[in-house]
């Protein structure tokens, strides 16, 4: 067993009569499981996995939605110790042929809605099918020579990021990356057993891994995962379960503080924790006030979860606190105002970009992971100003634009692309010479994109250059 | 325009979206042209329940694609909410 694993069957077997878990559905529905139901679960998905052929070092693609199956059949895995890929619903095209060529899954667990879109890349691999019911169902047994060999005991999971180059990678995130960020993000916390963290975030991201999913199971929170970020539902959640903490990214907080009514009061609430990208001084002055809690704002990346996070009782607005214990952090070539690319080392680190090599050897040197990224300190807090490399976080998922350029490059007619942020809004700029009516090459090159990229990456305008 | 609610909706949507109400033609599909994802889609559905006092349940909209069929679905809320 690892150590993982033991510390979660420690923190069940100490749980109380809260739930662990439970679900908000998209009308305020609620669905909970404590923690003898929780651990029935684990055990049986286990079984079916095993009949499904996954077991130790099988490499598995999940594109899952949020719910509490997710979340058991991500315990099951790591309990398997099979390395479960965490993938997304919105990719497309390109983004599935990287994974499955680059990454090499042995098999793919996916919602049945899913399937037509993975039916190229699942052939040969073992295919586990989550119906519309909530049963789980072995389309293709995985075989036994589809174990990936090579995989250390460290490893938890893979996680998809981007580094501005164009080409998804594989993050590996060990078992000391879990640990060390739910002890850390916990001593910033400071919650009690018994309390709950509210989460309106896709399990895919290791922010929600770690912050959302392992922090309320090591820690003895219920975990309340929202299957809806609609406002009223969600605010309306805040009192009938009494949510203690949320975790989400400013995006959705934002839509919060639009949606919340003049002097209504939330009894419970205690933190609003929140990552993923900026939070204005003004949105942390704003929610504080809005809600009566204290925002814990934060940094981190795929690779290191989290760097930084402010702490309760001396969090700083426009700051994303102090470095965590066991992290160091470094300002490169610092310019006039302290400002410069943050670079962070650490005995918690990822252990690099799997079957990437030259990738881990580019964004680790001298020891430091340069994490392209621009900030400064702030008296003993550290700030993070912006992204020097070539991405754009919208909604607190990475946006490659060199990995959407390249697409619209094999999309269009024109000689080469730009793609560019505008306010908030992804737009790429053609080379194109001007017979070529442009109206009718967006068109074109959007209806092309949607089965080429997450729909999310698609460029909202395509002009001239 | 001679609707009333067809026109607020459009202007709620034009808002949050920044996107001009003039490329709102009833087959522009909502996600893929129109580039609307879930979180400014929840915007919208949030703004309208205010604006009409109605509430629209999301899973109701899980099948709408185009613009036509959203402002469609919105005006049948407000029917059926305020007779």
């Amino acid at each position: 067993m690892s150590e993982l694993t033991r510390r979660i069957e420690e923190s069940l077997g100490r749980w109380g009569t809260n739930p662990v878990l439970t679900e908000l559905g998209p009308r305020g529905e609620i669905v909970s499981v404590g923690p003898e139901d929780l651990q029935f679960r684990i055990r049986s998905m286990t079984t079916i996995l095993r009949q499904g052929g996954i077991d130790r070092d099988t490499v598995v693609a999940l594109f899952l939605s949020n719910s509490i199956d997710f979340v058991v059949v991500i315990l099951a895995l790591i309990y398997l110790r099979a390395v479960p890929v965490f993938a997304k619903k919105e990719y497309r095209f390109i983004e599935l042929t990287t994974i499955f060529r680059d990454l090499s899954p042995g098999a793919v667990i996916a919602e049945s809605s899913f399937v037509p879109m993975l039916s190229p890349f699942a052939s040969g691999r073992g295919l586990l099918v989550r119906e519309g019911t909530g049963r789980f169902t072995v389309v293709n047994p995985t075989s036994s020579t589809s174990k990936t060999s090579g995989i250390s005991d460290q490893w938890v999971s893979i996680n998809c990021t981007y580094r501005g180059t164009g080409t998804l990678v594989g993050s590996l995130a060990l078992e000391k990356q879990y640990l060390h960020g739910a002890k850390v993000l916990q001593a910033g916390l400071q919650s009690t057993p018994g309390e709950s963290l509210l989460y309106p975030l896709p399990l895919s991201h290791i922010f929600t891994l770690v912050g959302c999913l392992f922090t309320p199971l090591l820690y003895g929170l219920t975990g309340i995962l929202a299957t809806t970020i609609h406002p009223r539902v969600i605010l309306s959640s805040f009192e009938t379960l009494g949510v203690n903490h949320v975790t989400a990214v400013p995006e959705v907080y934002r839509l919060l503080l639009r949606s919340v009514k003049e002097g209504q009061k939330f009894s419970s609430l205690l933190t609003f924790v929140s990552g993923g990208s900026r939070l204005e001084i003004e949105e942390y002055d704003e929610l504080s006030k809005a809600f009566s809690v204290e925002v814990l704002h934060g940094y981190g990346l795929t690779e290191f979860t989290p760097i930084a996070r402010n702490s309760r009782g001396e969090s700083r607005a426009g700051t994303v606190g102090r470095v965590c214990d066991g992290v160091e952090v470094k300002i490169a070539n610092p310019d006039d105002h302290g400002r410069g690319e943050i670079l962070v080392q650490s005995e918690s680190m990822f252990g690099g970009y799997y079957n990437r090599p030259e990738e881990t050897f580019l964004a680790i040197r001298d020891g430091w992971f340069h994490t392209g990224d621009l900030g400064h300190f702030d008296q003993d807090h550290l700030v993070f100003d912006w992204e020097t490399k070539n991405t754009y976080k919208m909604n607190g998922v990475i946006v490659d634009l060199e990995e959407v350029r390249s697409a619209v490059l094999s999309a269009t007619v024109a000689r080469d692309a730009r793609v560019i942020i505008e306010g908030y809004s992804i737009v790429a700029l053609l080379e194109t010479p001007l017979a070529v009516d442009i109206e009718s090459e967006e068109m074109r090159v959007q209806e092309v994109l949607k089965h080429q990229i997450a729909a999310y990456k698609i460029p909202r305008k395509i002009r001239r250059a | 325009m001679d609707n009333p609610s067809r026109e607020k909706i459009e202007s709620v949507v034009s808002r949050i979206s920044r996107i001009p109400k003039s490329e709102f033609a009833d087959d522009v599909l909502i996600r893929e042209e129109l580039g609307i994802d879930s979180l400014m889609a929840m915007e919208i559905v949030a703004t309208l329940e205010r604006e009409f006092s109605i509430e629209i349940d999301e899973t109701e909209m899980f099948d709408i694609q185009t613009v036509g069929e959203f402002s469609q679905f919105v005006e049948a809320r407000i029917r059926k909410s305020h007779g």
